[in-house]
């Protein structure tokens, strides 16, 4: 019986992640031929340049700018979990907040690719490294973007590491190794959401963007989004998998998806006041998006849709007993989330550059090649959050465990 | 010899005998002395870089073969290795004088490999007390783009996008501001009734482009310019979105620019052609500039419309202009004190 | 105990520290505020970096520049003009003057301006001007003539024009009207006012851009763009 060692550990994860039912299969594989799919675009991409791409020098950031926005939100939301389990011994939430940090993972790794797809030139990215290139830190704040992402990912590895491999070992963590790097993330988690909003808040140059709620309301959609996707998860988790997630658990995240969609709500009239009760310049960009401009109208089809679903989905589970019912739920965090994708990815990141600074409107719309790309790192999301997730189930629920510390010793 | 020894050595060769007679006469000493002190130099800086390198020497060797084996001429090994060490040079920025004349060395070379052009790139640096400063006199321009044309020409701006830095809008009398504008006009000028404006890279003394960028690859020089080091920019278009002017532009694709048609005279920080995936902008033509020419775009208006000068010397035309004249600059109001003036007459 | 009443979840030996706690902080932050002294932070403005820059300028030479430029010192009656300031020519560039190349005796042009009739005069109102206005074959058959008589070299025409256009002159000399010739730096050459304007229709005429517009809507590599597209020759 050998002791057992982190090699041992990602043999067995492994091997864990790579095996399973058809149904199981299938999923994968068909995450996998979205990935391949998205290579394939990306390999045009970058053959040709980004000019295979919908963004101009006028809208020069487009979709994948705005799912990295997005889905840092939803990285960040896994502190709502990881905020009352670790640090206020809520146990509720203990069978839950493995899986948030896993949607904090997948989301983050998302973020990293659609980053790189967006650059037009990632073989030079390694002027990025400190020391190495020229990291123009603190004044950028996309060097700070860069740090706080790797840094959260680190922390979002390393504490669900450490504690999985505890229970692999067959040991109980030891809280005061992992506690301080919780405290830690909990606030690394709402600093790299407010740095994402700084990134856009920064620039005088576009007004939509430069405004001192945009910091807020990030992080008041995050939490909206972000626990409602894991409560989809959970939801998921509990219909196909043995590990059974406890109502309570659903019932509190519902809850804080709510209020976080109320003042969402609260955020969003009050922009609208301020924008539309005395249009100035500066409210070009939503009167673009909110009612089109010079007969430019190709974002109002969409924000309407979301303003609609957010409405609904915050109204729905506001109201207790529609929140109580199960597919009523998931149905309403799936709107929320649907609307807050848009809202915040499309809806905030393209109108920024409509008008342009010199008053240009001119559209934008994404190509086959940024749908595709999109949807490849959307499907290796999944597919690290699918992977991951396994491995955690198997090990909480005692299937995969070190031979030293299996019980009964059946294997002697 | 050591690693060390063959660049020094190298550097020596690339280095101009004008350049190589300047550095002996900085050094105080014998040609001996400058080598030693690009050897300690060499020794320094390349330490970071050669433990990079030492990680892809594998993936260069590799590179270098496959380069060797698809030139039937053999004449690829030598592109290969000048890509290799163009790929691990320093921001522009960060680079001693050896350093640069060593790009520029590799750069011509490899135009001369690639397209057989011989291109002459400087490294002009900004002169002391100097200052640049442009006008531009909305009640002269008459939207005629001779400024255009000749930056785009100058400037070897990618024809196949239809690349600009300068635009010119068309506004009607009476009205202010570029809400009502049409930069899109193209019909007998001046129209009836409309004043024409200008735009381009305002080279602010503050610019929010330049803070922006991770890397470092955009900043301003002494002499206001601000400059992109292309070979440098990853192309995340941060600045792009920073700048309240439009004045940046990205390569979305390879530029292209007909052979005959290229503008030899090239600037490191300028006009030599750039390749896809960067961003690119206005330098105030610096590699004209710094030799005390006129951007092309001034020598070309056929109106006078065009102001441009030494802001620090009390006797100049842009003073003049300043101290004489009702200007203004567009959005003053976000503090990026732009270097390029609006005036009537 | 009153004080139980306000705080009565905190248990004795922890309020002692969140005490101490705040004792802390406010000494902290007093001996912040008293050491760091906070400048707001205030964009560079571009007169400050002149002020504090103005007046050793190391321009490059440019001699070299201008050494093909054909140029006379200009001389503005009643000012002293610096001695590295010049006019381009205009004299060496006429292909009609001076009339003695056609002319040996003087022409009363008032009435008869059949040798030129191919200029039209499209400057000011008839009524205001005439080609004795500026020429007088009479007196001066190598110059342009003063209102009031006096002999103009073609190559100071900036004088003759400056009689009515006063304003334009000053900015001219000064340097916000007219053109600067080759180089920003060195000698100051500047354009005459007939090296823009035609002396006989001084307006800008009306033509067509020389270059297209780089369009906002398509770009051009997306193919439906291409009715955009016109030569850049």
């Amino acid at each position: 019986m050998s002791k057992p060692n982190p090699i041992h550990f990602f043999k067995d994860a492994f091997v864990t992640a790579t095996s399973g039912s058809l149904r199981y299969h299938l999923w994968m594989g068909c995450l996998t031929f979205l990935m391949i799919l998205g290579s394939y675009a990306y390999w045009v991409q970058l053959r040709e340049g980004l000019v295979v791409t919908g963004m101009t020098d006028h809208v020069s950031w487009g979709m994948y700018i705005s799912n990295f926005t997005f889905l840092v939100g939803l990285a960040a939301a896994a502190v709502m979990l990881v905020l009352p389990t670790y640090i206020l011994d809520d146990v509720d939430f203990g069978r839950a907040v493995l899986i948030g940090e896993g949607v904090a993972v997948s989301a983050l790794v998302m973020c990293l690719a659609f980053v790189t797809v967006d650059l037009g030139g990632p073989h030079r990215a390694w002027h990025l490294i400190p020391k190495l290139g020229y990291f123009n830190w603190p004044q950028s704040l996309l060097t700070w973007d860069v740090l706080v992402l790797n840094g959260y990912l680190a922390l979002n590895l390393l504490i669900p590491f450490y504690i999985l491999y505890s229970h692999y070992k067959g040991e109980k963590p030891d809280k005061r190794k992992y506690l301080p790097f919780v405290v830690l993330s909990v606030f690394w988690a709402v600093g790299i959401h407010l740095v994402t909003a700084f990134l856009y808040a920064g620039l005088p140059a576009r007004p939509f963007w430069h405004n001192a709620l945009l910091g807020p309301r990030f992080l008041a959609s995050a939490f909206a989004a972000g626990p409602g996707f894991i409560i989809l998860v959970l939801g998921v988790i509990h219909t196909q998998t043995a590990y059974t997630i406890r109502s309570v658990i659903f019932d509190k995240l519902a809850m804080i998806t709510t209020v976080a969609a109320q003042i969402n709500l609260v955020m969003l009239g009050s922009e609208l006041f301020v924008e539309f009760y005395h249009p100035t310049e500066h409210a070009e960009s939503a009167m673009y998006l909110f009612f089109g401009l010079d007969g430019h109208d190709a974002l109002v089809p969409w924000i309407r849709t979301a303003i609609v679903l957010n409405v609904v989905a915050t109204v729905v589970l506001s109201l207790h007993p529609l929140r109580r019912r199960r597919p009523i739920l998931l149905a309403s965090c799936a709107l929320l989330f649907l609307a807050i994708w848009i809202e915040k990815g499309m809806g905030m990141v393209v109108p920024g550059f409509i008008p342009g600074p010199l008053g240009d409107v001119v559209d934008y719309s994404p190509t086959w090649v940024e749908i595709w790309i999109t949807g490849g790192i959307w499907a290796m999301g999944f597919f690290f959050l699918s992977a991951l997730t396994k491995v955690a189930i198997e090990i909480e629920t005692g299937r995969m465990v070190h031979v030293s510390a299996r019980k009964g010793g059946e294997d002697a | 010899m050591s690693n060390r020894e063959k660049i020094a050595e190298k550097v020596r060769q690339w280095l101009k005998p004008a350049d190589r007679r300047r550095l002996r006469r900085d050094d105080g000493g014998a040609d001996t002395r400058f080598a030693e002190g690009a050897d300690a130099v060499m020794n320094k800086r390349l330490d970071r870089r050669q433990a990079l390198k030492a990680m892809v020497t594998g993936a260069a060797a590799g590179a270098a073969v496959v380069q060797t084996a698809c030139s039937p001429l053999g004449g690829g090994s030598e592109k290969a290795q000048l890509n290799w060490e163009e790929y691990f040079k320093k921001n522009y920025r960060l680079m001693t004088d050896e350093e640069r004349a060593a790009t520029v060395t590799r750069l011509e070379r490899l135009s001369k490999l690639e397209q057989n052009a011989d291109p002459h790139i400087q490294t002009t640096p900004p002169q002391k007390g100097v200052l640049f400063g442009y006008a531009f006199n909305i009640s002269k321009c008459q939207g005629y783009m001779d400024c255009v044309k000749a930056c785009i020409e100058e400037n070897n701006l990618d024809r196949g996008s239809n690349m600009q830095y300068i635009r010119i809008f068309e506004i009607e009398n009476g009205q202010d501001g570029l809400a009502s504008a049409n930069g899109d006009f193209y019909h007998e000028v001046p129209a009836e009734g409309h004043y024409y404006l200008g735009t381009q890279c305002f080279h602010c003394e503050n610019p929010p482009c330049v803070k922006v960028c991770p890397v470092g690859a955009t900043w301003k020089e002494d002499d206001g310019i601000v400059v992109v080091d292309y070979d440098w920019c990853i192309g995340c278009r941060y600045c792009e979105a920073a700048c309240p002017y439009f004045g940046r532009r990205f390569n979305w694709s390879t530029p292209q620019i007909p052979a005959d048609e290229v503008n030899q005279e090239q600037h490191y920080l300028g006009n030599r052609p750039r390749k896809k995936g960067v961003m690119e902008k206005c330098t105030f033509c610096v590699q004209r500039t710094r030799k005390g020419k006129l951007p092309a775009c001034v020598e070309a208006c056929p109106t006078g419309a065009r102001v441009f000068g030494n802001l620090l010397d009390p006797d100049s035309e842009i003073r003049y202009v300043l101290a004489n004249k009702k200007v203004f600059r567009l959005k003053e109001e976000l503090g990026t004190e732009p270097k390029f003036w609006y005036f009537t007459d | 105990m009153p004080h139980e009443f306000f705080v009565p979840s905190i248990p004795h030996h922890r309020r002692r520290r969140a005490t101490s706690l705040w004792a802390i902080s406010l000494l902290l932050l007093t001996v912040s505020t008293g050491c760091v002294d906070l400048d707001p932070p205030h964009p560079s403005r571009v007169k400050d970096t002149i002020a504090a820059n103005e007046g050793h300028a190391e321009e490059p030479e440019a001699a070299h520049l201008i050494a093909d430029v054909t140029r006379v010192p200009v001389s503005l009656p009643g000012s002293v003009s610096p001695e590295d300031y010049f006019v381009e020519t205009r004299a060496d560039q006429l292909m009609h003057a001076p009339c003695a190349q056609c002319h040996s005796d003087a022409i009363p042009l008032e009435n008869e301006p059949k040798a030129h009739w191919d200029i039209e005069l499209q400057h000011a109102g008839s009524d205001t001007m005439t080609c004795t206005t500026c020429h007088d074959p009479d007196k001066h058959m190598e110059s342009l003539a003063y209102l009031k008589g006096g002999e103009v070299p073609f190559d100071h025409s900036y004088r003759l024009c400056g009689q009515c256009h006063f304003e334009q002159l000053r900015d001219w000399d000064g340097g916000s009207h007219g053109k600067r010739v080759a180089a920003w730096a060195g000698d100051r050459i500047v354009r005459n006012c007939t090296g823009c304007h035609d002396p006989h229709r001084p307006a800008f005429p009306k033509r067509w851009p020389v270059h297209n517009p780089s369009p906002t809507e398509t770009r051009l590599m997306d193919g439906d763009g291409h009715d955009k597209e016109s030569s850049h020759e």
